[in-house]
């Protein structure tokens, strides 16, 4: 290289650096900024609608990438300039366009709302896509190289987004990635092109006016955070507190109007003490009572959970999840004599023990209490204690899914391994309890029965069904699991119990009097006769024909809150009507909605484009196949690897956030320093050499199982995230060679491989995601595994008949 | 030719919005705000009497929902004008569609299915005094108040609750009780009633209203997670002050805000 190229070439490196930073950082930014102002369906489309970015810039690539090059520098500088504050300006709009998410299905003027948002939302990331697309074009002999650093520059932008949600609000997030595109556009300013002078000044200007004096943000109507704002507008509501960190914002309402209290009963006498509501990501966490002593908290005896701490009066208690302190009211209403609180979320606690602990009571600190900040599952795994009661308090819900994405979200709490390490925690005459909506056809309450089945009978339990007691009033079925077999006594017991809070006992059949609610409409098994055939020999029979899928939830298949059975619709059209969507849970549902969306988008906007260039001409009709195979396998590899890695993680880790931060930025910089490394060998041998070791290391991934938990779980969370990258860290390495690689090898064969390359592994990308994800939620995440090792194996098959 | 193609494009798309812009129509409350008389307001519940009966056919069919079958219901459905209860004029065409439409604030005017069905599971009796929360736009409030003479409804929004006074009021509606208030609690004052239906979803059946209705009374809510899916509860006081509740539908409601059932 001579000094001109070289310096070039350290100028563009830089930028693909700074850009590719930006990308991420924007997805990660807009997904933080969405969770908290739309439904949160909408965080989900923000990858795809990145992905599609990376995809369409290969198409923008091939039909204006050669004009470009002729005007490279001018081509980088504005890509990165209008990247930066004309985005900022692209994505305020997108975010204050008025969406009415519940209308999205029934009005085309809201679909087309939706489509103009994604498309604005598409713009910025088609620009930074578009620009490393060009320099990859530009420097054909540095393929490995400058892939290797955007794949570096990605992870750098991951990490400082991350950091920064520590500091910056939602309203000033966007500042980050619109800055690193800002100075991404410094590296081309030219002192003697008056237009680049100008643009880089009014963009300054444009980010520092953004940054002091943010525009507000617009939260959709429905969100609980909508509510309080509009209360407190009309002076019935005050927002006592507001914090922010990559986990989520936390906002605290105090209101005279607020009267949550989850399942109370028929038998409750009086309202709910004066409250105050804690939102996370605007919806609401919990509800903290504004009271002094247990008494004033009454109301919660006469939650069905209730039961379950008066059994073991005077005990040890664990609650699992508790976020606003009810349940430690109603443990010491019921005596308890030592309560242990695990949340997962140190922001909740921060905010319970110091900013509300004199007007909560003190609720999470008192002789009597042990507060633990950790995941559920990892204390369970690790603790050596016994306690008479543990409450699954953050399971507690209305309903799993329907009319949401409940049952993507993965919950290793509720599955039968969970449940199993619950249950060795109790103590020999404890009792866990998990109360949950009632639903019809009922659906979550039948799941936790298989599942807790399941964890009895790995237990090696005799008689399983003698350890189970499940109550019911008019909103919710309560379970609970007995260490010990239920005696006549425990009956009795529990019989008295019950009428006092009327509830209804549903199984063991007790001759229980008690009726007072009529659930159920006729056109399904009564949940007795649901709950018997559950425990009786014909149990597979049960769960095969039943209109929901209610077969246990495992570590493998994490998805406790998916029911959905496509088969089940039919029926249900048929028993319900006009009503059978509002039965239905829609979370798998919706994820081949996405599905199919990123497959008319891709097809749209890159495939038709794709064949329109390629129509008339004679070239590459042999290399064309190639490459499209190889990268779209390439995308689809990659994406299975990445969903899998991040939900062990999740798992190993105990939090969805830094596990996916971690997780993106170890396959990045493996993958980054995979690149790097590709650019000084011979790319067939590499390639070669790389696939078979991805192989090999999935295929070790693949015979894993989640077994070592236990020791992994007692070792302090610095050291597990860091086994954790270690071990990552080889398959991410030899996944950045195969791009690289075969770029190498593409472009040797046409001077267009760049874009198509570009555009195939976009497309791919764009639809992997919710594929993978139903693969993992209809079969296991083995199965992704699978595929994403098929998908390695095969990319050798694309390159071979050229090679030839 | 491509620019061109673009530009054309594009020309076409900014006189398509902005000729919808300029001829959006104006909602009834508008017109009766113009021109407040008998005779408007004879005009309004005069208008768009054809879509009023077919809306009523569907609802006395059998098509993806139970036959409404009170004919007391079905008379209020045909007479009252749902439209004049849309706000937003882009919906106002639509009012007689089985949709429910929002009103703004996050609230919605429930699809007539749902209305039709829960007034029907109320069962006013003409002496009835009729407990509503949850005003909205105040199209339950008008239906209640062909059923019964003594209707209560209370709105906890107050811009709503400004609007439905201003709208009962232009529509002749004067006979309906209305208030701003905190719906959980009830109406103590004019306790008790022998009918409360609730119009929103709740995370569980307020104790102040319970205590509200009356022996012998009955009351409809929705209960279940805000903005989902909720199971529609009867609830039955017998002469001795013992409650039964019967499950009976699923639908869809917006909160009652402030006691909504989030998850954790």
């Amino acid at each position: 290289m001579t000094p001109t190229e070289s310096s070039l070439f350290r100028k563009s490196a830089f930028a693909v650096f700074l850009m590719s930073g930006a990308i991420i950082s924007l997805q990660l930014c807009l997904i933080r900024i969405l969770s908290v102002t739309r439904w949160y369906h909408f965080s989900f489309f923000v990858i795809s609608t990145a992905l599609l970015g990376f995809g369409v810039s290969g198409i923008v690539l091939l039909f204006a990438g050669r004009s470009m090059l002729r005007n490279y520098t001018g081509a980088c500088f504005w890509l990165c300039l209008l990247s930066s504050a004309p985005a900022l300006l692209v994505l305020n709009a997108a975010q204050s366009l008025p969406l009415d998410s519940q209308y999205l299905l029934h009005s085309t003027d809201q679909l087309g709302m939706f489509v103009l948002i994604n498309l604005l939302t598409l713009l910025p990331f088609l620009l930074g896509a578009t620009l490393i697309g060009l320099v990859l074009m530009n420097h054909r002999g540095h393929t490995g190289s400058l892939y290797g650093i955007s794949m570096v520059g990605s992870a750098a932008g991951s990490l400082i987004s991350v950091v920064s949600m520590y500091a910056l609000s939602e309203e000033r997030l966007l500042l980050i990635p619109c800055s690193l595109a800002w100075i991404a556009a410094l590296i081309w300013w030219d002192s003697k092109h008056v237009f680049r002078v100008t643009g880089v000044a009014l963009c300054f200007l444009g980010l520092a006016f953004f940054g002091f004096r943010p525009k507000a943000l617009v939260v959709e109507p429905y969100k609980t955070l909508s509510l309080m704002q509009r209360w407190a507008e009309q002076g019935d509501a005050r927002c006592l507190l507001t914090q922010h960190s990559p986990r989520g914002r936390v906002d605290v309402y105090e209101s005279h109007l607020l009267h949550y209290t989850l399942f109370a009963g028929l038998n409750a006498r009086q309202a709910p003490p004066p409250e105050l509501a804690i939102l996370r990501d605007g919806n609401l966490a919990g509800t903290v009572f504004k009271i002094q002593t247990p008494d004033a908290a009454a109301i919660m005896d006469q939650t069905p959970s209730a039961v379950a701490y008066h059994l073991t009066s005077g005990g040890n208690v664990l609650i699992l999840g508790e976020s606003g302190g009810a349940n430690v009211w109603l443990a010491r209403l019921a005596g308890a004599r030592r309560i242990t609180i695990v949340q997962p979320d140190p922001m909740i606690l921060k905010v319970m023990k110091s900013d509300l602990a004199n007007i909560s009571g003190n609720v999470f600190a008192g002789q009597d209490i042990s507060v633990v900040e950790g995941d559920p599952r990892i204390f369970l795994e690790q603790t050596p204690e016994r306690f008479d009661t543990i409450h699954l308090a953050s399971e507690e819900e209305m309903a799993a899914g329907t009319g949401g994405i409940g049952g993507l979200h993965e919950d290793f709490l509720l599955t039968a391994e969970g449940l199993r390490a619950a249950f060795r925690c109790l103590s020999p005459s404890g009792v866990l309890v998990i109360t949950r909506g009632i639903q019809t056809p009922p659906r979550d309450s039948l799941k936790l029965l298989t599942t807790m089945l399941e964890a009895l009978n790995a237990e090696q339990v005799n008689a399983p069904k003698r350890h189970i007691v499940l109550t019911e009033n008019y909103l919710a079925d309560s379970i609970l699991l007995f260490r010990k077999d239920v005696t006549a006594e425990d009956i009795n017991k529990l019989k008295s119990l019950a009428e006092a809070r009327a509830l209804k006992i549903v199984w063991p059949p007790s001759g229980s009097a008690f009726a007072q609610n009529t659930t159920g409409d006729g056109q399904f098994p009564s949940m007795e006769e649901s709950v018997s055939s559950i425990f009786s020999a014909g149990k597979e029979r049960f769960l095969r024909d039943w209109v929901f899928d209610i077969r246990p939830a495992e570590d493998s298949r994490p998805f406790f809150r998916d029911f959905f059975r496509t088969r089940a619709m039919p029926w249900m059209q048929e028993v319900y009507q006009g009503q059978w969507f509002q039965r239905m849970e829609l979370g798998f549902a919706i994820l081949i909605v996405v599905c199919a969306i990123s497959i008319v988008s891709g097809v749209f906007f890159i495939l038709v484009p794709m064949i329109f260039w390629s129509r008339g001409r004679r070239s590459g009709k042999g290399w064309l196949k190639g490459t499209l195979g190889y990268f779209a396998l390439i995308g689809f590899g990659f994406m299975a690897f990445e969903i899998t890695l991040i939900s062990r993680l999740t798992f190993y880790l105990g939090d969805p956030v830094y596990s996916a931060t971690l997780g993106i930025t170890v396959l990045l910089l493996g993958a980054g320093l995979g690149s790097l490394r590709s650019s000084k060998t011979d790319p067939r041998q590499s390639l070669s050499r790389a696939c078979i070791f991805i192989v090999a290391i999935a295929g070790l991934l693949l015979a894993s199982t989640f077994a070592p938990v236990s020791w992994i779980a007692a070792l302090p969370f610095g050291i597990r995230a860091l086994l954790c990258s270690l071990l990552m860290l080889p398959l991410a390495y030899f996944m950045g060679f195969p791009f690289a690689c075969g770029l190498q090898i593409m472009r040797a064969r046409s001077e267009d491989a760049v874009p198509w390359a570009w555009s195939m592994n976009g497309f791919a990308s764009v639809v992997a995601p919710p594929l993978f994800t139903a693969l993992a939620m209809s079969a296991t995440f083995q199965w992704v595994i699978v595929a994403g090792i098929v998908s390695y194996a095969l990319i050798q098959f694309c390159l071979k008949p050229s090679a030839k | 030719m491509n620019r061109r193609i673009l530009l054309a494009l594009f020309l076409t798309l900014l006189a398509i919005s902005c000729s919808k812009t300029e001829q959006r129509p104006v909602t009834t409350l508008d017109t009766l705000r113009a021109n407040h008389s008998p005779q408007a307001i004879a005009a309004v519940f005069a208008a768009r009497q054809k879509e009023r009966a077919d809306l009523v056919a569907f609802l006395k069919s059998s098509s993806g929902h139970e036959p409404i079958t009170d004919s007391r219901v079905l008379a209020a459905i045909g007479h009252v004008p749902r439209h004049a209860f849309v706000d937003f004029p882009h919906l106002v065409e639509r009012a007689y569609l089985n949709r429910s439409m929002p009103i703004g604030y996050g609230q919605t005017i429930s699809n007539p299915v749902d209305v039709a069905t829960m007034m029907q599971l109320l069962d006013v009796q003409p002496d009835d005094k009729v407990l509503e929360i949850g005003t909205g736009s105040g199209y339950q409030a008008a239906l209640l108040s062909e059923l019964s003479k003594h209707v209560f409804t209370i709105e906890i929004v107050k811009p709503l609750e400004q609007q439905s006074d201003e709208r009962f009021h232009l529509l002749g509606y004067d006979g309906i009780q209305r208030r701003l208030g905190d719906g959980y609690y009830g109406w103590q004052d004019q306790a008790p009633f022998q009918k409360i239906i609730v119009t929103c979803a709740a995370g569980h059946i307020p104790p102040p209203l319970l205590q509200q209705l009356a022996a012998g009374g009955r009351m409809v809510i929705p209960v279940g997670d805000p903005y989902g899916v909720q199971r529609l509860i009867v609830v039955m006081k017998d002469a001795s002050g013992e409650v039964r509740t019967e499950d009976r539908y699923s639908v869809r409601f917006v909160p009652m805000t402030g006691s909504g059932a989030g998850s954790q």
